[in-house]
């Protein structure tokens, strides 16, 4: 009986001591080809995650603070969040590929572009559609593209 | 093609699905009944104020913006009372309306969560209110936009709340019937135009008319791939061309605040405070939008709980903003003469100090639930001659909950509203 008694104790803490510690980490996703994000981004995620997808590192505290605050003060969030894709966008620190870079290989554009943002390889069609707008617009640069990924609604899950 | 005009552009297509041409009420256009005013404007004199050092004066005439009377200010605290610029009225404000000396904040807690809740609402609370959702009943701006034109809504509808602590909530409710496409716009000015986020928030992409024609194709493109499984909680719902207008004025107030062209605009011989700063904004936001419904709140005189003196300092400081908030109203085409300008705190102080001593020697003030004093407030109801009764005095007992059905009365649409509402029109405000 006691023998039964120290197993049952023994599994109920091993499965205690799993559930306890929850741990967020979305930078170690892979990227899926099946683009079935359910999650919405609450308003820190997508900040966070954004300012990570840009910049290749973690945003600063006081530059997550000064988002919040605006993001908080504001009731129009798709308003605000429109400005703070925008501001990371245009700021000097971002390092974009050039038209030249792109215009090289706009196969490994498109597909590292969904990699960066959506964290899924882009269908064939995808891609081909993809191509053939750079191709088309010419006047198309990084900074729109990421533009157009950044307010998309797919961008909004995870 | 710059890029107010592409999120002009880009957000037309959404606005036309997310604002209801005809709202759920099955209403289209405006109330049923008439409307003493166009504009209300509701001023939660708030943090918490005694009667006996508003109107009561016990400390002398430490409002004397909106109150009448010479009566000195005591002589143990004068000294740390701010010189306010002179009066931009040519009277009192109390002679310009009412003024309800014995209102009561008679149900629910004493807290300031509270009594803004219950003020915004018309609705007594509880201590079941959360402080982390927005709360169950319609706010005053939901009944106002429900029971209204869609027209142009959301633009006419504006919360304007001092700091982000929970009060941002108070812009809609959760209730089944009302709630998010009934919101009203938020802005915490003060944070929202501090000088982070106004040097930080300020950059923008321009798009010629060409690219941002492209990048709205690609944009639907992209969306056409992704199937929705939730609502995204965007907000209050602005149309377009309200969205690039609010774009518009918040650049202006945050290029304002970077060239330095904000500091001290009322030329405060000292400072401004926060809550004048807070009606500042109001006013430049009165002056954009011409709101039909704004309410806004101060809260400096919540400093009581730990210094009497600067709490009369900071009942001074806000005498002075809201009688400049009055001038600036009869000074904006479209709001004056036409609007009625209702002042409130939202919870009254403690008759018994706690034992925090200032400077002066004073002791310091609470709000608890079992003090009595901590539930009587006044309540002014000011507005044009003919319209509102001028210069008049009302003792009958009245509550915080009679605002909202005031606010609806003045706006016409006090008929419509199909929730029960406890508190009472303050008839005798009117003429």
């Amino acid at each position: 009986m006691s023998t039964v008694r120290f197993y049952i104790a023994l599994i109920a803490m091993v499965l205690a001591s799993c559930s306890n510690e929850v741990v967020y980490d979305v930078g170690t996703l892979e990227p899926s080809n099946k683009g079935n994000k359910t999650e919405l981004k609450d308003d820190l995620q997508f900040m966070s995650i954004a300012y990570r997808d840009l910049f290749g590192e973690e945003v600063p505290p006081d530059v997550l603070s000064t988002m919040r605050k605006a993001y908080i003060s504001f009731g129009d969030k798709e308003l605000i969040i429109d400005e703070i894709v925008q501001t990371m966008l245009v700021s000097p620190d971002l390092d974009l590929p050039s038209s030249a870079a792109i215009a090289a290989d706009r196969s490994a554009f498109i597909s590292d572009t969904y990699r960066k943002f959506l964290l899924r390889d882009p269908s064939d069609f995808e891609l081909a559609f993809w191509e053939s707008q750079l191709i088309e617009q010419t006047d198309l640069t990084a900074k729109d593209v990421y533009y157009v990924f950044m307010t998309c609604q797919e961008y909004k899950y995870y | 093609m710059d890029r107010r005009s592409f999120i002009k552009k880009s957000a037309l297509g959404a606005a036309s699905i997310a604002v209801p041409t005809i709202l759920p009420s099955g209403r289209l256009f405006a109330a049923t009944g008439s409307r003493r005013a166009n504009h209300v404007v509701f001023c939660l004199f708030s943090g918490g104020v005694r009667n006996l050092e508003s109107v009561l004066k016990n400390e002398g005439n430490l409002m004397p913006h909106m109150l009448k009377g010479n009566s000195s200010i005591s002589t143990d605290i004068a000294g740390s009372i701010d010189a306010m610029p002179s009066s931009p009225l040519s009277k009192t404000l109390q002679e310009y309306g009412t003024l309800f000396t014995n209102i009561k904040f008679s149900d629910g807690p004493t807290g300031h969560f509270n009594g803004h809740t219950s003020a915004i609402t018309g609705q007594h609370t509880n201590s079941n209110l959360s402080l982390r959702t927005n709360p169950p009943m319609p706010t005053v701006f939901e009944l106002y936009r429900k029971h209204n034109s869609p027209v142009h809504a959301a633009r006419n509808a504006w919360w304007i709340s001092h700091s982000n602590n929970l009060y941002p909530l108070l812009n809609h409710s959760s209730h089944p019937d009302y709630g998010l496409n009934y919101a009203a716009n938020q802005i915490a000015p003060n944070p929202f135009f501090g000088w982070d986020v106004s040097t930080n928030l300020r950059h923008e992409l321009e798009f010629t008319d060409q690219k941002a024609s492209t990048i709205k194709d690609l944009q639907a493109y992209m969306d056409s791939n992704f199937k929705k499984t939730y609502s995204l909680n965007s907000g209050v719902i602005n149309s377009a061309d309200d969205r690039e207008e609010m774009v518009a004025w918040m650049t202006e107030m945050q290029n304002k605040r970077v060239t330095g062209q904000l500091n001290n605009p009322w030329s405060i011989p000292s400072w401004m405070s926060g809550d004048q700063y807070n009606v500042f904004f109001a006013e430049e936001l009165i002056k954009k939008f011409q709101p039909e419904l704004t309410v806004v709140n101060l809260f400096n005189v919540d400093v009581a709980h730990e210094n009497f003196s600067e709490y009369c300092n900071a009942l001074n400081r806000a005498d002075y903003a809201v009688a400049h908030l009055w001038d600036t109203i009869q000074s904006t085409p479209g709001m004056k003469d036409d609007t009625v300008l209702i002042v409130m705190p939202e919870i009254g102080r403690n008759l018994n100090a706690n034992s925090i001593i200032d400077q002066n020697g004073r002791a310091a003030l609470d709000h608890t639930n079992g003090d009595p004093m901590a539930r009587d407030v006044f309540c002014m109801v000011i507005g044009p001659d003919g319209v509102v009764n001028q210069d008049s005095v009302n003792t009958d007992l009245g509550a915080t909950v009679d605002v909202v059905p005031t606010i609806a009365d003045i706006l016409g649409f006090r008929q419509d509203i199909d929730v029960s509402l406890p508190g009472n029109v303050l008839q005798s405000a009117f003429s």
